[in-house]
């Protein structure tokens, strides 16, 4: 072919522009396409470039041809190109405008009208009829075609421009995207100055220095590209992958409750695809989740927080579900639609409530040891005051056997003498009170040994109150006993048991200076309902079922106060006056009650005075007699 | 021959011995020989030939219990009463076995308790020899209750 024969070229210094110009455009185009690889905007960028590119390579040889049909070969083959320019650039701004939805068809339309035009021109004289011989070289002749072309190009052209320029005026002044559409709309205003190369085309010799333009539209478009690129990853460019990618579940409802989008969390979560979810209410992914008044309530309130969800979920079990929404307001802040996002909580919260119980447990436990802890100590400084008492006993005791022999010296001696008997009456009963206080240790000190046997608990009781019959004289008590016939024996010290009844008679009789009537009652009672110290469990003192042997002593006395009551059994606890109790007295009937396994318990009466209970265990083969 | 019974008190407590001694004799019915050494009590009641013992439990020479089965072992004293005057009242104590069944008064101890216990068995021991039994065969001659109130 004769376009590739040298010798119908000639160097020309003309052509030298538009070379550099092409490889510039072009390296330009290749380096937008590999930094915005894969995005549509580079490669369209790059079609930009090419169609340019074309053009300038093919003036380039154009200028360089000495005989007119190379001249015109190369005059249509820049038509390989510059049709393409202004839809590429058109395609271009759609793409950094992002405006893809509203001019879809017109670019379509476009690229095949300028398709249809570099057909046209190349196979046809109706564009390119010829070409004029110019001081510069060869250049193209137009036919009449190319009205109705510069039409088409100028049209597309300044619409282009016409986008940016709107786009530009909307866009909020100091923002990257502000930037980058003015770089823009300055380069391409400025590339449009090439548009004067059309003017020699119709026979005007004025000189085409379109490649100026260009070249200066190279230098723009990569300061804009190299400071702005040409798209931010917006939420809007990456929505549909940002949203499913997202681990949590994603569902955007409109104003009438129906489902517009859900990511696939979402619909990993309801176990539905998406199409059985958008476009229906939101009933069609959980019937649980949002009824028409939750999203009422919602609507209102603009935006909620962690709203709890339970979603029974078969078989999986129920799925606790967190829900953060917030509403979508269009331009007028009427709501548009409520954005959801779940988070599937069900593991967390099991955790929590695990943890919870943990820490009950832990808080139980520390508590109990706390207590045992405080008991281990009351106990040992118990046992110590009891092993210092044994200790001391007897070299306390023996100065008031002294104390109390010369008493009884002294009294013989100041026989009519009123104070001074006096004095020393006073000075006895001092005696008999720190001789009781020590007597009370020791019996605390000594109540751990026992020496078990069956006895029958009534004559332990009549026993005791032999004991203590002068005391119910003196103070003009009566006396009523109701003992239970065919008690069941009970495996008891005998001595001890005597001392407990004997400790609790005394406190009834000291309860009642002015009289009044002790009442003591021994019965069986088959446990039944599990209570205190009552159960099932192994370590609990007394079983469902069990039979017991209970006493009980009742006196009219005026009761002790409530606040008083948890602490009656506390060491030196006394509600006596000073020297009528040790405080010790019902410390050490507890403790011989638990020695024996049994319990003990005071309570106010409702008519007035104390009973104290005391529960036994039947001895055993017994019970079954009652 | 006096009619007074005689009672030997061994005690180490020198000042309530000799109280208790003039407390007792205050009565006019009790001659008390006093003996302040545990270890010299046997030889005292061999000399006194007491009608009764009041016998301290815990003296540091020696044991008022180990005294009392000396002098039940010696030919002349067998059958002697003993009445334990103690200020041991722990049934831990070594000495809580040997006093089981004995009869004690607890320190500290009113005269007139002393007195109860000693009339008490006086009296029973008047009641032994009028009804011809000779002392050396009241076996036990200790009562068996315990005084301690």
């Amino acid at each position: 072919m004769f376009v590739f024969d040298p010798g119908q070229y000639a160097l020309s210094l003309y052509a030298l522009p538009t070379a550099v110009t092409t490889v510039l455009v072009l390296v330009l185009g290749i380096a937008v396409l590999a930094q915005e690889w894969r995005s549509p905007v580079g490669l369209v960028f790059f079609c930009v470039t090419l169609a340019i590119g074309i053009w300038q390579f093919a003036f380039s040889f154009m200028y360089c041809a000495t005989t007119p049909p190379v001249a015109l070969q190369w005059a249509k083959l820049a038509y390989l190109g510059v049709p393409f320019i202004p839809v590429a650039i058109f395609h271009f701004t759609v793409a950094v405008l992002r405006r893809y939805a509203r001019y879809q068809r017109a670019i379509w339309l476009a690229w095949i009208t300028s398709a249809a035009c570099a057909a046209a021109i190349l196979n046809t004289d109706l564009l390119v009829a010829g070409v004029y011989r110019y001081w510069w070289g060869y250049y193209p002749r137009y036919g009449w075609l190319s009205a109705p072309y510069l039409i088409y190009f100028f049209g597309l052209m300044i619409f282009s421009l016409r986008l940016f320029w709107v786009e530009h005026r909307q866009t909020i002044p100091g923002t990257t995207h502000w930037h980058r559409t003015r770089a823009l709309l300055i380069a391409f205003s400025i590339v449009y100055l090439g548009s004067f190369d059309y003017v020699a085309k119709y026979g005007v010799a004025f000189y085409p220095f379109g490649y100026i333009p260009v070249c200066v539209f190279v230098v723009l478009l990569a300061r804009v590209l190299w400071r702005y690129r040409f798209v931010d990853i917006t939420p809007e460019l990456a929505a549909k992958q940002i949203i499913n990618t997202m681990v949590n579940p994603l569902m955007v409802l409109d104003r009438e409750g129906l489902i517009r989008i859900v990511n696939t969390a979402s619909c990993q979560l309801f176990g539905k695809s998406e199409v059985e979810l958008v476009g229906h209410p939101v009933a069609a992914a959980h019937p649980a989740f949002l009824s028409p008044d939750d999203l009422h309530a919602l609507l209102k309130q603009d935006r909620v927080h962690d709203y709890e969800l339970m979603l029974p979920m078969t078989p999986h079990g129920t799925r606790v579900v967190s829900l953060s929404a917030s509403v979508m307001r269009d331009q007028r802040q009427e709501p548009m639609a409520t954005v959801c996002i779940l988070t599937d909580v069900t593991e967390r919260k099991r955790a929590e409530q695990e943890l919870q119980r943990a820490h009950g447990d832990l808080t139980q436990s520390h508590e109990e040891l706390k207590s045992a802890h405080l008991q281990l100590i009351q106990a040992a400084k118990m046992e110590s005051v009891g092993r210092l008492a044994a200790g001391v006993a007897h070299e306390v005791k023996n100065p008031l056997a002294v104390i109390l022999q010369g008493v009884d010296y002294l009294s013989r001696r100041i026989n009519g003498d009123g104070d001074a008997t006096l004095v020393l009456r006073h000075t006895a009963d001092a005696v008999r009170r720190a001789d009781s206080v020590i007597r009370g240790l020791l019996d605390f000190s000594t109540s751990r040994e026992l020496e078990l046997s069956a006895e029958d608990l009534n004559n332990i009781v009549e026993q005791a109150l032999l004991l203590v019959k002068h005391e119910l004289d003196r103070s003009h008590i009566t006396l009523l006993k109701r003992w239970s016939e065919r008690l069941p024996r009970v495996y008891v010290d005998r001595h001890k048991m005597e001392q407990v009844f004997v400790n609790l008679i005394m406190n009834a009789i000291q309860a009642m200076p002015a009289g009044g009537t002790l009442a003591i009652r021994t019965s069986t009672k088959r446990l039944t309902a599990a209570g205190h110290d009552v159960g099932q469990r192994g370590e609990d003192r007394f079983k469902v079922g069990e039979t017991v042997v209970v006493a009980e002593i009742e006196d009219t006395g005026p009761g002790i106060p409530e606040k008083f009551l948890e602490k009656v059994f506390d060491p030196f606890f006394t509600t006596k006056p000073t020297g009528k109790g040790t405080g010790l007295g019902l410390t050490v009937t507890k403790k011989i009650i638990e020695l024996h396994e049994g319990m003990i318990g005071v309570e106010n009466r409702a008519e007035g005075g104390v009973r104290v209970t005391l529960t036994l265990k039947a001895k055993a083969g017994q019970g079954d007699e009652q | 021959m006096s009619n007074k019974r005689r009672i030997l008190l061994i005690d180490d407590e020198e000042i309530f011995t000799q109280l208790l001694k003039a407390n007792l004799e205050a009565t006019g019915r009790y001659t008390v020989q006093v003996e302040n050494q545990g270890s010299l009590g046997l030889a005292a009641a061999r000399a006194f030939a007491p009608d009764l013992i009041l016998l301290d439990v815990v003296m540091p020479d020696i044991d008022g219990t180990q005294l009392a089965m000396a002098l039940q072992a010696d030919p002349k004293l067998q059958g002697m009463s003993i009445v334990y005057l103690t200020a041991v009242a722990s049934s831990r104590s070594p000495q809580a076995s040997a006093l089981r069944g004995q009869t004690v008064l607890a320190k500290p101890v009113a005269t007139e308790e002393v007195l109860a216990c000693l009339e008490r068995i006086t009296r029973k021991l008047e009641r032994d020899a009028d009804s011809g039994v000779l002392s050396s065969e009241m076996a036990p001659s200790v009562e068996l209750t315990q005084e301690e109130g």
